[in-house]
């Protein structure tokens, strides 16, 4: 049975068209086949996964309420930890890491009776646009065998593209989770930074960093928002949501969008983007116009600088958060091989991360560094502001921002691998979404270019619902 | 960016460059400290602008009875996970030189 959504499978479940053991099977027997090939997972976890759908099915045939999301199979970037499992973020250098706790997200999707399918590849601790720098090789994308999935969560949007789950989790620091959705014609939701709980996600940019779904509909995002959202007293920077924050589904799913004003800044509409992407997302615009929406263009003035504010912010922290990875607490040691203290440090960094890795932690040194802090990390903490302030200015005239999720489709494998800056410049519009802590998703629109594409909407810091209500409203019509 | 820079900055992170691959570094160090540059070219003067920080919410300083995270056998599968330990201290090489 073909089932692309959540509320359709629950229905499923609970009309008794299908038993959640049965629909488990099939999907663990889709990874089996498909998996080897395409890399979406790293680990997967059969034998709870079966044991889980097996009690469900006794549930359900005793006529016991279930909530939403049981039985639905999600698989879990392999960043995030799940206590009893290998968490490796996709490094060498945590390949034996055996996580001794559950991040706070897979506590809260535990207790919704979520069915957790396995850990999905990265780029090595989410640094990456393509996935291309696992240490456990690259994912393809389940579109076109021959493209990368975009990155960092890869894994998990290829996952859900090809079927071998209803929904993931995955982490965005400048567009991991946006632009692989993108890439691979999903939907990719990053919430308001302080929306859901870090703890238990391996840090790679801790101010930046924020944990969110890939699902193939807008609605499946919102019920796992709903799911993984809230404060936590283990993450010092979560909210507890206000009544308007939380989400509100009968706006989402009822209320009309007739009369909002979309704003489309100028800076996003560049030189540089690929004909079949503007095309898509005029259509888009259009589509939108039919539902009674008005644009305005719209100035984000110091957007131009988000990618080089992020390349000095998030290799700052990136350099700080992977300190802790010396060979000595955790992972992977040289302890036998080392005659001192510092060679075990340099023996085990140097073996147990990639060069990704490696060149950002460099890079977080050199703007650290005395003599070049002030010039680079300072200024950079100060053009945040700046680009936060254009976020906040134009949303007092629009009710959201439309943009390109990516420049370009799907690139080949292999294709930017040696340019690190050409990889960069695919995150030229979502990294300013996490400099200015604003929620962003990323939706797939019709093409007939044959690679997916997606566009990209932002709405004000914690309004998500009108996020939401923008992205269910074209979805209806599509 | 020079070689000797680049020396430096692997010894700031603990990490060994590869004689093979310290000219791609040093070539991928340039493009991209090229390109932040860019932020040189910005029309205002920052110097008077608050830089972004997000508040840390930190709950009151009281005794907590069970902290529920780390509750159980969990302390036990920590210093499991830990490359060497000895009666459950960690154990470290050498940091001073006889």
């Amino acid at each position: 049975m073909s089932i692309n959504s959540i509320t359709k499978l629950h229905k499923a479940y609970i009309d008794k068209e299908i038993k959640p053991s049965e629909f488990i099977n099939d999907t663990l027997n889709k990874i089996e086949s498909i998996n080897p090939k395409l890399n979406a997972y790293l680990s997967v976890f059969k034998e709870e996964a079966t044991k889980q759908a097996l009690d469900l099915d006794q549930k359900i045939a005793k006529g016991k309420e279930i909530f939403l999301l049981e039985g639905i199979p999600i698989s879990i970037k392999d960043a995030i930890l799940v206590e009893g499992h290998k968490t490796t973020s996709s490094s060498k250098i945590l390949e034996d890491y055996t996580a001794v706790y559950d991040a706070t997200v897979i506590k809260k999707l535990k207790q919704k009776g979520a069915i957790l399918m396995g850990k999905t590849n990265l780029d090595e601790f989410a640094m990456g646009s393509s996935t291309e720098n696992s240490a456990f090789g690259p994912t393809l994308n389940p579109v076109d065998e021959e493209r990368v999935p975009g990155g960092s969560s890869g894994g998990s949007a290829a996952s859900v593209k090809a079927s071998l789950c209803l929904a993931s989790l995955g982490s965005d620091t400048g567009g991991s989770i946006r632009q692989p959705a993108a890439l691979t014609g999903i939907v990719g939701l990053k919430p308001t930074y302080g929306r859901v709980s870090r703890f238990g996600l391996i840090a790679m940019a801790s101010s930046l960093d924020q944990i969110g779904p890939f699902t193939n509909n807008v609605l499946d995002s919102a019920y796992m928002l709903e799911a993984i959202e809230g404060k936590d007293p283990m993450d010092a920077t979560s909210i507890e949501l206000s009544s308007e924050q939380k989400l509100d589904f009968d706006k989402i799913q009822n209320k009309s969008i007739k009369g909002m004003t979309i704003g489309l800044p100028k800076e996003y509409f560049i030189d540089g983007i690929s004909p079949e992407i503007k095309e898509a997302v005029n259509d888009t615009i259009e589509r939108y116009k039919s539902l009674g929406v008005n644009f305005k263009e719209i100035s984000l003035p110091y957007s131009k600088y988000a990618i080089p504010t992020y390349y000095i912010l998030m290799p700052a922290e990136v350099s700080t958060n992977l300190a802790r990875f010396d060979g000595i607490r955790y992972g992977l040691s040289e302890f036998e091989n080392s005659k001192d203290l510092k060679e075990l440090y340099f023996d085990s960094r140097t073996k147990g991360f990639g060069k990704e890795s490696m060149r950002r932690i460099m890079l977080g040194s050199y703007v650290l560094s005395s003599g070049y802090y002030d010039a680079y990390y300072s200024k950079a903490k100060k053009i945040q502001s700046l680009i936060k302030q254009d976020f906040d200015k134009a949303f007092l005239e629009v009710d959201a921002i439309l943009t390109p999720t990516t420049p370009n489709t799907a690139f080949k494998l292999g294709e930017k691998t040696n340019d690190p800056l050409a990889m960069y410049l695919e995150d030229i519009f979502t990294v300013a979404t996490n400099i200015a802590g604003i929620p962003g998703i990323s939706i797939p629109t019709p093409t007939n270019s044959g690679l997916p594409i997606g566009f990209q909407l932002m709405t004000k810091h914690f309004d998500e619902n009108t996020l939401l209500q923008i992205g269910y409203n074209i979805e209806k019509i599509s | 960016m020079k070689s000797t820079d680049l020396n430096n900055l692997s010894n700031l992170s603990y990490l060994n460059i590869p004689e093979k691959d310290a000219q791609n570094f040093e070539n991928s160090f340039n493009s991209i400290l090229d390109y932040i540059q860019e932020l040189n070219s910005i029309d205002i003067n920052v110097d008077t602008i608050k830089p972004t920080y997000y508040t840390q919410y930190l709950r009151e300083d009281v005794e907590l009875e069970d902290n529920l995270a780390f509750s159980g056998d969990i302390k036990a599968k920590i210093i499991d996970a830990m490359p060497q330990t000895k009666d459950n201290y960690l154990t470290v090489k050498t940091i001073l030189n006889k």
